[in-house]
């Protein structure tokens, strides 16, 4: 916790608002509470938080048409909480412009860790430009939200948890050189594993999902003694 | 083969047929009687007056004289002879007495005088007694001649004796001609053509009836694999119509009763996530950290039996949505973050090509069937097959397999084996339901059967071509 910030939790259920905060203040975050859209502006007026956790389902405005129009004006992150988790929720959620979703029942220390990774992404990217959903490259579309590899020949290429991660690391840091400490470090997150394969292996595993294998690859490139490079210009689609 | 046949068409058509062949044959026997009693009693009139011409012409003549007349008389239908006695005839049958007194009659008005005379009508297709005809009939003949003399006129002759004033007898035998049925040829053709017909229209009005009847099993079938189908339009006869009628109110009442059902399920497993969020964050601030531990073991139970149900409860959606899957890098991609988690998987074999469909469902089924070989056998291996006609992807592996009476029970819904009932080992009892209710909606099914080397094999099978989804059977098998 060397990063603290101040919450403001978003939720029309006094139990779990009550209870989160209070976990969140134990965790060492300052937090406030809303109980709805109209609470929640005036929290953002009285102060300036770091973070909201927001509910979808609220009473009055829901919790996408709020998250939209807080995206409209600010980018200050946001990590969305729903009782219904299915894929396409999770799709808007994350095209409304939230920072990240997370279906209830969730772990709480689940939501400490994106937390605390929507944070330290929020502050260490450019103020104006939130997180990407889906971006081109090579010909190829990575859909950040649904997790889903798209070949220019349409086709959809599955991709293993390491391999997403990894991927996703390359995306959001087209051509430049990293080596293979760096891609161990920005891969494993929140979702590390102790049964991990090494970096090179993941490499190889993934320039074969994106047709690039052979003596010179083109898309992920070896630098001899560095490490590896996306040697591709990505493009946000959204 | 059966003779009658199974369809209510058949059926129907066949009784028709049946009863019209009937009562066009009875009515054509009836005319050809009725006509033959004509005919038949002409021809007697006919046969009266020659005979008793005849008789007054050689009662006139002298003895000598009369074989020339005799000579130009006999002929193939009347046979003339004299006789110095009455010729013993056989006297036939007994229902000839009434004709053979009524042809004595008339003979006897012909002839105008009162001569003794003999009338027999007998059965004998020939006359044996006269002399030059000889033969015997058989008692076959004899039979037929009784029964079926209409079928053959031939087969009797009129054999009649007039004692002239000489003393001598004048036998005349006449073969009735054969009319009545002479034209039965010309019958047919007309025969044939009003059978037809009356074949064709009735043909015609059963297939009207039994359409109806026939659109409204394909409905009573639609609602048993899907419930949510449209209407039966209600066209028909108006019995048809009212069943048809019925049968669509029926299907509003299953699907209306259904809907609830899932609403109500899915209501009570989503109002439980507040509830379980709730413990969650009071278990995570408990001071005792054990009891913590084990609470939220349970909740974790509790979260996967919720997420499980609510999973089984969700629709592809009507449409199917596909788009083209990579069949290797899918199988490839849950087996690699399964062995990051320490999971012993192979992967056998590969798809040839790309496979149209829904790439999350189709992951999420091969998840299931992994899962379950990993939890009782530990470890398990994925065989893919592809052929021009399915896609199908087994997953073997050697654990203890299921009871082959269970092979089918084990996909109802919330179904557990007795071993596997122990909930640190035992999910839910929906992991095979919800991946057989993906590969029915991709028009294919999951299959599960005992190796013969041990062990289950659970595989998913996808109709590869097929352009029509099957209707989502969930909840059923």
């Amino acid at each position: 916790m060397e990063r603290q910030g101040h919450i403001l939790v978003v939720d029309d259920d006094p139990g779990i608002r009550g209870l989160l905060g209070e976990y969140l203040e134990r965790s060492g975050f300052r937090v406030s509470l809303a109980t709805d859209g109209r609470e929640m502006r005036c929290a953002l007026e009285a102060s300036r938080p770091d973070l909201v956790v927001l509910d979808v389902m609220l009473p009055g405005e829901d919790g996408l048409a709020l998250c939209r129009d807080l995206r409209a004006r600010s980018r200050l992150p946001v990590i969305m909480l729903t009782a219904r988790g299915d894929e396409l929720d999770r799709i808007i959620g994350l095209e409304m412009g939230a920072d990240d979703y997370l279906a209830k029942p969730f772990n709480p220390r689940e939501l400490l860790a994106r937390i605390n990774s929507v944070l330290r992404r929020a502050r260490a990217l450019p103020p104006e430009q939130g997180p990407a959903h889906r971006v081109r490259f090579a010909g190829w579309t990575l859909d950040l939200a649904a997790r889903q590899l798209i070949a220019p020949d349409s086709l959809v290429v599955s991709l293993s948890g390491a391999e997403f991660r990894l991927l996703a690391v390359f995306v959001d840091r087209p051509n430049r050189v990293l080596d293979r400490n760096q891609l161990m470090d920005l891969t494993l997150g929140r979702e590390s594993s102790p049964f991990d394969r090494s970096i090179d292996v993941q490499v190889s595993r993934l320039r074969a999902r994106l047709r690039d294998e052979g003596r010179e690859p083109r898309i992920i490139k070896t630098v001899r003694n560095e490490g590896y490079v996306l040697a591709a210009a990505v493009e946000r689609l959204d | 083969m059966r003779l009658v046949p199974a369809s209510l068409f058949g059926r129907t058509l066949l009784v028709l047929a049946v009863g019209l062949l009937l009562a066009q044959a009875a009515s054509v026997v009836l005319n050809l009687f009725d006509r033959g009693s004509s005919v038949y009693r002409l021809a007697a009139i006919q046969i009266a007056a020659r005979i008793a011409q005849n008789a007054r012409i050689l009662n006139r003549l002298p003895a000598a004289e009369r074989p020339k007349v005799i000579e130009s008389v006999d002929g193939r239908h009347l046979r003339v002879y004299l006789s110095e006695q009455t010729v013993p005839v056989s006297r036939g049958f007994e229902e000839h007495d009434r004709y053979e007194n009524a042809f004595r009659e008339l003979l006897l008005r012909q002839i105008g005088v009162s001569w003794p005379v003999n009338v027999e009508i007998t059965s004998q297709p020939r006359v044996p007694n006269v002399p030059g005809e000889g033969s015997v009939a058989t008692p076959f003949e004899i039979w037929l001649a009784r029964y079926f003399y209409y079928l053959f006129p031939d087969t009797f002759s009129i054999v009649a004796q007039v004692r002239l004033e000489d003393g001598s007898v004048a036998v005349f035998s006449a073969i009735v001609p054969q009319e009545p049925l002479s034209r039965l040829e010309s019958l047919v053709p007309q025969l044939l053509l009003l059978v037809g017909v009356c074949f064709a229209l009735a043909g015609l009005l059963v297939y009207m009836t039994t359409r109806s009847l026939d659109r409204l099993a394909q409905a009573a079938d639609a609602i048993g694999s899907s419930p949510d189908g449209a209407p039966t339009e209600e066209s028909g006869p108006s019995e048809i119509r009212r069943v048809i009628g019925a049968f669509n109110r029926m299907q509003q009442r299953v699907r209306d009763h259904l809907q609830e059902r899932t609403r109500l399920l899915g209501a009570i497993s989503h109002d439980l996530k507040t509830p379980i969020t709730r413990l969650r964050l009071r278990t995570e601030m408990l001071a005792d950290s054990e009891v913590g531990a084990k609470m939220q073991r349970d909740l974790d139970e509790m979260e996967a039996m919720v997420g499980s149900t609510l999973e089984f409860f969700r629709d592809l959606g009507a449409e199917p949505q596909r788009r083209p899957i990579d069949v290797g890098a899918l199988v490839e991609s849950v087996v690699e973050d399964r062995r990051d988690v320490g999971q012993t998987l192979e992967v056998r074999g590969a798809a040839r090509t790309p496979y149209p469909g829904h790439p999350q469902a189709l992951r999420r089924c091969l998840e299931n069937l992994i899962e379950n070989a990993v939890r009782y056998a530990g470890s398990a291996a994925i065989e893919l097959d592809d052929t021009a006609e399915r896609l199908r992807i087994a997953v073997r592996d050697q654990g203890p397999g299921i009871p082959e009476a269970e092979l089918q029970r084990v996909f109802e819904p919330y179904y557990r084996l007795e071993y596997s009932r122990n909930p640190a080992s035992g999910g839910v009892g929906l992991g095979l339901s919800i991946a057989r209710n993906i590969a029915r909606w991709h028009g294919g099914d999951v299959e599960l059967s005992n190796a013969s080397g041990g062990g289950l094999s659970a595989a998913i099978v996808l109709p590869r071509g097929a352009r029509v989804r099957s209707p989502s059977a969930r909840g059923s098998g």
